[in-house]
């Protein structure tokens, strides 16, 4: 079976001399193409600095994270940021909206980020909102979701928007070869 | 992008206002302040270029600028007249005199002019003819200076006023550019200056050179000819507002308040775009998380200084060109006073490069942005 993520010997720390924290002590992991990994484990032992180390927001101290075969670390920045924007989708744990962008333009961030024309973005948004029930929602500002709705179904809308947003960008990973992707 | 950036300009409505109240104030008091000035300065020469049969003038050596003149020996004309490459001249009268209506006293410039060819008088006449002028004691007064010899009075040909003690009887009104000094303008022949007390001699020879030939050039064979001054229409206007500008602190005291105007717009500016963008860090870290580049994230920047520069520029615009267009007519000191296209264009270039510079300096942090930090609640 195909290795899609490869982690060796992960090492992150954070801080200056004196007041370093290690949060990963070399990690390895191994996730498989086409099968769903969880990672589990208590508040602070790393999952969210492990994810940004594979979604190339955070360059680890020591180790090597291989993605379909590529080495993040081997990435130029105009790399990295093409890899976080044709093959990687992000959901936030603080969501990150935009207050001024409606929820069908927030969704369709990541993909006028990618290159699509707004309109075609901003449509194919709005359909994916639709899909998951949010379609009523599509028009409204952040902002106004405590308004209308109860904290569960906010909570929801928010994370389907930019689930919404994420799942549209990875539709075809361009910055990881085509063979490697199969 | 570019969406992006208008939507979360708009959306900060407050800034997005004072950012195009700045450049707007900026523009108005930067293009207002600069067209007062080039058309005070051009003021200064109007009587120069607007003369269309005088292209050649000679002056006495010393004299320095057209409000400065000397005082020529009568017989230079003939001499000038026999310079190769010149068509005709004649003597032109240009001092101070004193104006008597008994209810107003004042001073004026009193413009002689020759009674034959009648050279270098106002081209525009409102009121009367300027040929009337070769009748004996008679003047014509320019608009501005009726009003000041006779406030708030019709015009009426036919009255007299009394000039350096003498009582000349009025035949026409001119309209002449608006001239640097706001003494009333009275136009007499020369027959009728010698007539009035103080200086008859001609301050200036004007003359204009044959057709076909070079008016600079004649000016250089006046000069040898003669050993007075001699200059074209155009150089001798320069000189004469050259020496308003390096004379006089007319050009400081503008440039002054040009700078005052560039200063508090480009600090308004560059204080709230750069407000806007610290405020907005965290969006621009989500888009480089997102996986924007530099490029896109200055262009949308770019965008987002050029729609405030613009909307700002063409609000300043037309405040400007509003004061042009109602002032000058209602304002006798504004008269012919105009908003001069290259005023524009300059006023415009540098409203656009502080915007631009404002962007570029606000967005060196969001470049520098380490995109991570989406992740820090």
């Amino acid at each position: 079976m195909t290795a899609a993520i490869e982690c060796r010997y992960l090492k992150m720390e954070f801080g200056a001399a004196g007041a370093r924290q290690t949060v990963l002590r070399g990690v390895n992991l191994t996730a498989h193409a086409g099968r769903l990994t969880m990672i589990a484990g208590p508040s602070g032992c790393g999952k969210s600095t492990l994810l940004s180390i594979l979604g190339g927001l955070l360059t680890p101290t020591a180790g090597e994270a291989i993605v379909f075969g590529r080495a993040l670390s081997a990435m130029s920045a105009r790399e990295r940021a093409a890899y976080r924007r044709e093959d990687v989708g992000f959901i936030f744990q603080q969501y990150n909206l935009v207050p001024a962008l409606t929820a069908a333009e927030n969704a369709a961030v990541a993909l006028i980020i990618a290159g699509e024309k707004r309109e075609a973005a901003v449509a194919r948004a709005r359909a994916t909102l639709a899909t998951l029930g949010l379609g009523e929602h599509c028009e409204k500002f952040p902002a106004s979701f405590p308004a209308d709705s109860s904290s569960a179904s906010r909570s929801r809308a928010r994370s389907c928007t930019v689930r919404a947003s994420s799942s549209a960008t990875s539709r075809r990973p361009r910055s990881i070869p085509r063979r490697a992707r199969r | 992008m570019n969406f992006l950036g208008l939507q979360i300009l708009w959306a900060d409505f407050g800034k997005a206002t004072a950012m195009i109240l700045g450049v707007a104030f900026s523009t108005l008091l930067m293009a207002q302040q600069a067209a007062i000035f080039v058309c005070l300065m051009a003021n200064s020469a109007s009587h120069i270029t607007s003369a269309e049969d005088v292209d050649i003038w000679i002056a006495d050596e010393r004299s320095d600028y057209f409000d400065d003149p000397g005082v020529l020996p009568p017989g230079l004309v003939d001499r000038v007249r026999s310079v190769e490459g010149v068509a005709y001249a004649a003597p032109f009268l240009r001092r101070g005199a004193v104006v008597d209506t008994r209810a107003v006293i004042e001073q004026a410039v009193l413009v002689g002019v020759d009674d034959a060819s009648l050279l270098g008088a106002p081209q525009k006449m409102l009121h009367g003819d300027m040929k009337s002028l070769r009748t004996a004691d008679t003047f014509i007064v320019d608009r501005r200076g009726y009003n000041d010899i006779w406030p708030e009075e019709e015009i009426e040909i036919g009255r007299f006023l009394e000039v350096d003690g003498r009582l000349i009887r009025l035949v026409g009104v001119a309209d002449p550019p608006s001239p640097f000094i706001s003494q009333p303008l009275i136009y007499v022949s020369l027959s009728t200056a010698a007539l009035l007390g103080g200086e008859a001699r001609p301050s200036f020879i004007v003359a204009r050179a044959k057709d076909g030939a070079d008016a600079a050039a004649v000016a250089v064979a006046i000069e040898k000819a003669t050993g007075y001054s001699a200059f074209d229409s155009k150089a001798f206007g320069r000189r004469t507002i050259d020496y308003y500008l390096e004379n006089t602190g007319i050009p400081i005291n503008f440039f002054i308040t040009i700078l005052l105007g560039f200063i508090v717009g480009a600090a308004i500016v560059v204080q709230t775009f750069y407000l806007f963008i610290t405020e907005n860090l965290r969006h621009l870290a989500l888009f480089r998380a997102m996986g924007a580049e530099s490029w896109p994230l200055i262009r949308m920047t770019i965008v987002q200084c050029a729609i405030v520069a613009a909307i700002g520029f063409s609000l300043g615009l037309a405040g400007a060109s509003w004061f042009f267009e109602t002032v000058p007519e209602k304002v006798p000191a504004f008269k012919g006073f105009y908003l001069p296209a290259g005023v524009v264009l300059k006023v415009g270039a540098v409203v656009f490069v502080v915007a631009f510079l404002s962007g570029l300096v606000s967005i060196r942090r969001a470049i520098r942005l380490d995109p991570a930090i989406v992740l820090r609640g």
